[in-house]
């Protein structure tokens, strides 16, 4: 395979590797809010740092 | 004034009075006592005292601390909330090591350490006295009659008169101490860049993902860095979420939230006190207490001269001591709720006698107190607190680690005592100089504190007999208190029936390790996340029971004096 598909087949899997962890939190938040642990605004809150990729 | 006459005490009978307040409370119609009883509570009692169970399966709260049950591990449990625990319960992994293992032991480790505290840590705990059946005199009197003793020594006199005399004090101190309000804990900073970048070189190579290549292999270790950064931060975010919520839940008054923390706080305390309500800010506690000679040590702690010696205490002046002494707890444990949650604004205290096995709806009370913010902490609040820092001192060192010096030969006092049994000694002998060195501290520390001992006692005197409209007793000459009436009368006794027959309040004579055993765990930021997930539990478990009763209508919060009305209308009558 040459240099150039190699580093876009790396680029594809760490990009598809954040977005499964992104994913994953948010999953996570969702349980939170369903278990009545977090209100719905520190959910929203949480939410919207992991969709800016702050984590 | 009526009364009883003690040392620098009084307590007089006014409390049986019904002062114009409690005269005038209204009789609810709707049937207080069904309303204004534990709504959250299932209380029991136990070979242990009162315990209460939340009566949802796994989690409960006793007298010995918030308790899980059922094969959830030492350290965290799932309420039910299982995807949550499952998750989060591990934790931060910067948590996982020294911030869990330094402060919560498992029960092996709990039963280890045990044997290795002295007698006065046992009765004292975190320096407040423990009324104990198990470290009473008259057990103090078998163990020396087993070990042969037929005449104490001058150390074994010495230790039992310094003994007396804290067990005296300890009551005082505890009513005239400050008590901490809850603070909000901040989470635990991130771990530093080393010690992620070791837990990410630990991670591959446990998984086989480092390269031998060391460009490729620095790089897989700086995403892998970042990756773990990342997910802390996340769980940092989360867990701040969640202490936010838990603790904004406790500021509010939420019922399950304030009981599981004041049952943390309770955990130390002397008397056996297990907040079993909270009706809007009206705390309801329900206290158990020993008998006047499990209580009472029958001798006085003299102390002259830089040294303690015992005399006699007659049987009225044990009797006296027995009610000022429970009353002090009672009135120290409201003053602690207060201080805790300074939102309450009333704490009822419902003391009834260790009976374990005994029906709880019939337990007599032998004690009711209704405590008003403003009033109690103004008579029980002493604004020179100097003096505990020289309480607390001394008990450390009376309760000092060199009686562990000795542990393989029973403890630091019984293998003094075999230095000391007859056998003449060559040259002076190192414990006799640990002994006296620890004597002549501990006598030090008393001295100082005995400058502040009049505040002190003029706290507790206040606090017994200043307090309009707060005590429901009736003095006994033999026991102490008589029965103002059963803990029926003011907790529906079906309620009971049914907490005393659920099998969840089963084992709670050994309870699991858990946050909650000291107080010191309410400075844990895990500490609320964990009570959050019991509160949250037991709120839905509280609702599904409530709507199936009621069909999902919650009772108006009561009166505090309606919450009395069975006691006072028999006291007015008497």
């Amino acid at each position: 395979m040459p240099e150039t598909d190699k580093l876009q087949q790396g680029a594809l899997t760490a990009g598809q590797h954040q977005l499964a962890r992104r994913i994953e939190m948010l999953e996570q938040l969702a349980e939170l809010r369903e278990n009545g642990l977090l209100s719905e605004e520190a959910v929203e809150g949480l939410k919207q740092r992991v969709l800016e990729d702050e984590f | 004034m009526l009364g009883i006459r003690l040392p620098g005490i009084g307590i007089s009978t006014r409390g049986v009075r019904v002062g114009p307040r409690m005269a005038n409370v209204r009789v609810g119609s709707g049937g207080v006592r069904a309303s204004v009883g534990p709504r959250f509570a299932r209380a029991s009692v136990g070979s242990r005292g009162v315990t209460v169970g939340s009566g949802i399966g796994p989690v409960r709260v006793s007298n010995r601390g918030v308790q899980l049950s059922g094969g959830i591990g030492p350290v965290r449990a799932s309420t039910g909330t299982s995807g949550a625990s499952a998750r989060l319960g591990l934790g931060p992994f910067w948590l996982g090591t020294s911030g869990r293992k330094g402060r919560y032991r498992s029960s092996a480790s709990r039963a280890s350490s045990q044997s290795r505290t002295s007698k006065v840590r046992n009765l004292y705990g975190d320096s407040r006295a423990r009324p104990d059946a198990a470290n009473s005199y008259s057990d103090h009197r078998a163990g020396l009659a087993a070990a042969g003793v037929q005449r104490r020594n001058k150390f074994e006199i010495h230790d039992a008169a310094m003994q007396a005399w804290l067990m005296d004090l300890a009551p005082l101190v505890d009513l005239a101490r400050p008590y901490p309000k809850a603070q909000k804990p901040a989470v635990p900073a991130l771990p530093n860049k080393h010690e992620i970048r070791k837990s990410a070189v630990t991670d591959l190579r446990d998984a086989d993902g480092l390269s031998w290549w060391p460009p490729r292999r620095t790089k897989t270790i700086m995403d892998r860095v970042a990756e773990i950064r990342g997910e802390l931060r996340f769980e940092s975010a989360v867990l701040k979420a969640l202490v936010d919520e838990a603790f904004a839940r406790f500021e509010d008054l939420d019922p399950a939230m304030n009981l599981i923390v004041l049952q943390a706080s309770f955990a130390d305390n002397a008397g056996t006190a297990a907040p079993i309500d909270l009706d809007g800010d009206h705390l309801l506690v329900l206290m158990s207490y020993p008998s006047v000679d499990d209580a009472v040590w029958p001798e006085v702690g003299v102390f002259e001269n830089d040294r303690f010696t015992v005399k006699k205490r007659t049987k009225k002046q044990t009797v006296e001591y027995y009610q000022r002494n429970l009353m002090c707890h009672a009135a120290a444990t409201a003053k602690e709720a207060f201080c805790v949650q300074p939102r309450l604004g009333t704490v009822s205290v419902v003391v009834v006698p260790e009976r374990p096995g005994e029906r709880l709806a019939d337990l007599p009370v032998i004690l009711g107190a209704r405590f008003q913010r403003e009033e109690t902490l103004r008579a029980a609040t002493l604004p020179d607190t100097s003096w505990v820092q020289t309480w607390d001192s001394g008990l450390e060192t009376w309760d000092s680690p060199d009686d562990n010096d000795y542990d393989n030969s029973g403890g630091f006092a019984e293998g003094f005592m075999e230095g000391f049994s007859g056998v003449s000694q060559q040259g002076p002998d190192p414990r006799q100089a640990a002994w006296e060195s620890r004597t002549g501290a501990a006598a030090r520390a008393v001295s100082n504190f005995l400058a502040h001992s009049s505040g002190i006692h003029k706290t507790a005197n206040d606090t017994l007999n200043e307090l309009d409209d707060t005590w429901m007793f009736r003095i006994s000459n033999k026991t102490g208190f008589k029965p103002v009436g059963v803990l029926g009368d003011l907790v529906p006794a079906d309620d009971l029936d049914a907490a005393d027959g659920n099998p969840s309040t089963e084992g709670v004579a050994s309870p699991i390790d858990t946050p909650a055993h000291s107080p010191e765990a309410v400075y844990d930021c895990l500490f609320w996340t964990e009570a959050l997930e019991m509160a949250e539990a037991w709120i839905n478990e509280q609702t599904d029971s409530d709507d199936s009763r009621t069909g999902g209508t919650q009772p108006a919060p009561e009166s505090p004096d309606s919450f009395w009305d069975p006691f006072v209308e028999r006291l007015k009558r008497l």
